[in-house]
């Protein structure tokens, strides 16, 4: 029977799992499906997107340009749907090697420019140098092989339309390398120049103008966003998750707060039991027997003033007023202040529940010959804390929660852990969410620790 | 500290030396003398007698029975158990109690103790016995019962009857002298009824001293050794159950047989 009913809960939350993971699934399919590019294009559309970006591309190469565009081309032969809004383009190439013809020719091309203008015996400007190494590279281009392949090209739908998406491979690959051949001019830095090695690192317009006649302007442009809102809201939680509590290790600030809140609930958990059930015994004394009238005053002041005025404000009173003046530590004061408040709730649950015990349960120990104390001790008490167990463990929860307002004095507990990110990250979702599932967890857990329990006492009622 | 008692035994001696429960002039009121449940009389029950009380509702029958164990405070008057003044502020009353057992109406057993821990909680606790000799007495008396395989149930496991049946064994693990019955009966289903009057019964022939209150007449007639009608607060007629039954004196007495026979 037993065995059946933990096996049916451990089935129970196998299913909850496997709903929700089939649900996060689900939610991400359709979020995928929904993702796909909308607008139909067809092959000859793609590569007229193609040509007119290749044909605008050019117009920005300060080298020959026109005559690198004349030899290169992309084929479009296939389309693809992605689930990014992306359209893939399965293309064959076909231009001239620029990249190894600079590269194998760099010290002629650039080494065969008198640095010095022949008229004026003075440096050259850059657009004169730039002009020069036009010239020489067009003629090397002349003799250039021919390089082929295959390529894929993207097309993204943006809010503008569809969109080619320029990537460096793409501009590199379709002009023969010309960008690794930008790369091989920036890093010369020594020409043999008339048979003598010439340092041009700092003869600026040299080099400006070598590398000024390869410079793509333009080129390159941001891949569009295209993630769906789902991804987009992921990734975003994803970053603030780690600026928050990963960065600088911020979620130590919560992890001390924690103990801080756990050490505080636990304290004041025991004084407020201690507490509770030393009032209630003096009420209920007071109450079956007549005697100890004064005490059981006392007690009725003492209920009315913890309940009768907010936790906070008592705590406020508890620390400046009474205990700062005397040196006292703060988390000292939280404790008293949460056990002192707790301790009036617990006496008034637990005096409920003694006195719902049948007055025959006394009468019956009282009438076998024992005494008031072990009545209650061994036959009362037992009875009514299976019939309190639930109202206690709310306040046990409900003071957990209370220490929360302990960050009033600056114990620096879960609460304050999660504000104090707060005030360095200035997010508002993350601290306080991660505050509150925190919480959560802990009271969830209480809650469990109490069923066990609970189950545990009603063994004797079935 | 014993011998005080014995000392004070000898100071409040009652008059009448063989009686086991002595009662005088037994007064109790409620709310401050509004209510009058018992209104004074004397009365003396000796060792080994069957007292069965009968009477109207509010006629004080359970609150006489309560009084003699001190569940309720007397106004006034005085009881002697065993030549002992109970009603003595000196008098430690869990003392008498260990002596004097009672059976309730409601049977007031303890939900959260098995039948055998029922039986032996006060015995051990009281140091009358140890933990064994406790369990095996109580596995006596539970045989006796007629419940011997019930120890390790629970109360809410039994019937009505069982209940009251685990009671009455629960006051014989005291070993007491005397044991005070409370309306046993009355909170049973009638087919549970006889299995505790043949209960009851059985203790009678064994000569135990029994107070019952009860409105079984078949039982008092079978069992008593004397029949109290109590009505308004006192004890209005006093006979053997034959002449009680076939000859009563008292008018409030001759209405109620002719009510309830």
């Amino acid at each position: 029977m037993k065995h059946n009913k933990h096996l049916r809960n451990f089935l129970i939350a196998l299913i909850a799992v496997a709903v929700l993971v089939g649900l996060f699934a689900a939610v991400m399919l359709i979020d995928g499906l929904n993702n796909r590019a909308k607008q139909e294009i067809d092959i000859a559309q793609a590569q007229e997107m193609v040509d007119a970006t290749l044909d605008s591309l050019p117009n920005n190469v300060a080298l020959s340009s026109k005559y690198i565009r004349s030899r290169s081309s992309i084929t479009v032969n296939d389309i693809k749907y992605g689930t990014q809004k992306d359209i893939i383009l399965s293309c064959t190439y076909e231009t001239i090697d620029v990249h190894t013809t600079i590269e194998d020719n760099v010290n002629d091309v650039l080494g065969s420019i008198s640095i010095n203008d022949p008229k004026t015996g003075k440096p050259k400007n850059a657009t004169k140098v730039q002009l020069e190494v036009a010239d020489k590279v067009q003629a090397l281009l002349e003799t250039a092989p021919t390089l082929s392949g295959e390529m894929e090209v993207y097309i993204y739908e943006t809010e503008d339309g569809l969109q080619l998406y320029l990537s460096d491979e793409f501009v590199n690959t379709a002009f023969g390398g010309i960008l690794d051949a930008q790369k091989v001019v920036q890093n010369t830095t020594t020409l043999t120049v008339n048979g003598e090695s010439v340092d041009i690192t700092n003869r600026n317009s040299l080099r400006n103008g070598c590398v000024a006649c390869f410079k793509l302007v333009n080129y390159d442009m941001a891949k569009p966003d295209t993630s769906s809102p789902i991804q987009r809201a992921f990734n975003e939680f994803k970053e603030e998750f780690h600026r928050n509590f990963i960065e600088e290790n911020r979620w130590m600030y919560l992890a001390q707060g924690l103990g801080n809140t756990l050490a505080i609930t636990a304290l004041s958990l025991i004084l407020g039991v201690a507490i509770g059930f030393l009032v209630a015994a003096i009420r209920c004394t007071s109450a079956k027997t007549g005697k100890l009238k004064i005490l059981d005053g006392i007690c009725k002041v003492y209920l009315a003033i913890m309940r009768g005025t907010p936790v906070m404000i008592q705590l406020l009173i508890i620390y400046f007023v009474i205990l700062l003046p005397l040196n006292i530590d703060k988390f000292i004061a939280a404790v008293l202040c949460f056990g002192i408040n707790s301790g009036a709730y617990v006496s008034e649950i637990v005096r409920g529940g003694i006195m719902s015990i049948d007055d025959g349960q006394i009468e019956a120990g009282r009438s076998l010959g024992l005494g008031y104390v072990p009545t209650m001790w061994y036959i009362v008490i037992p009875q009514a804390f299976k019939a309190i167990l639930p109202s206690l463990a709310n306040e046990f929860i409900a003071l957990l929660k209370e220490t929360s307002v302990a960050f009033y004095i600056g114990v620096a507990d879960l609460t304050l852990g999660g504000l104090k990110i707060r005030a360095i990250t200035y997010s508002n979702f993350m601290p306080l969410i991660a505050i509150a599932v925190i919480y959560l967890i802990l009271v969830l857990g209480l809650s469990y620790l109490v069923s066990l329990l609970e189950r545990r006492l009603r063994k004797s009622e079935k | 500290m014993k011998n005080k008692k014995e000392q004070k035994v000898v100071l409040d001696a009652p008059c009448n030396p063989d009686a086991l429960i002595e009662v005088k002039n037994l007064v109790k009121d409620f709310n401050d003398g509004e209510i009058k449940v018992l209104r004074g009389f004397d009365y003396s029950i000796k060792k080994g007698e069957k007292i069965v009380i009968i009477g109207p509702s509010g006629g004080g029958k359970s609150t006489f029975l309560r009084c003699l164990n001190l569940l309720e405070k007397p106004t006034s008057g005085e009881i002697y158990f065993n030549g002992e003044r109970i009603t003595s502020t000196k008098c430690n009353i869990n003392q008498v109690r260990k002596k004097m057992g009672m059976v309730f109406q409601h049977f007031n057993l303890f939900p959260h103790k098995t039948v055998l821990e029922n039986l032996t909680l006060a015995p051990v606790m009281l140091k009358l016995k140890t933990k064994e000799e406790a369990v095996a007495r109580g596995k006596e008396l539970l045989n006796m019962v007629g419940l011997p395989d019930k120890a390790e149930a629970y109360p809410s496991q039994l019937s009505g009857g069982q209940k009251q049946r685990v009671a009455i064994a629960r006051a014989l693990a005291m070993d007491p002298e005397v044991i005070l019955f409370d309306e046993p009966t009355s909170a049973l289903d009638p087919e549970m009824v006889g299995e505790v009057l043949d209960l009851m019964k059985e203790l009678a022939r064994e000569g135990l001293t029994m107070v019952v209150v009860t409105h079984e007449m078949g039982f008092a007639r079978e069992v008593a050794d004397k029949i109290l009608f109590m009505c308004d607060g006192v004890i209005a007629e006093e006979a053997p159950p034959e002449e009680f039954f076939t000859n009563p004196k008292n008018p409030r007495l001759q209405q109620f047989l002719q009510k309830v026979l």
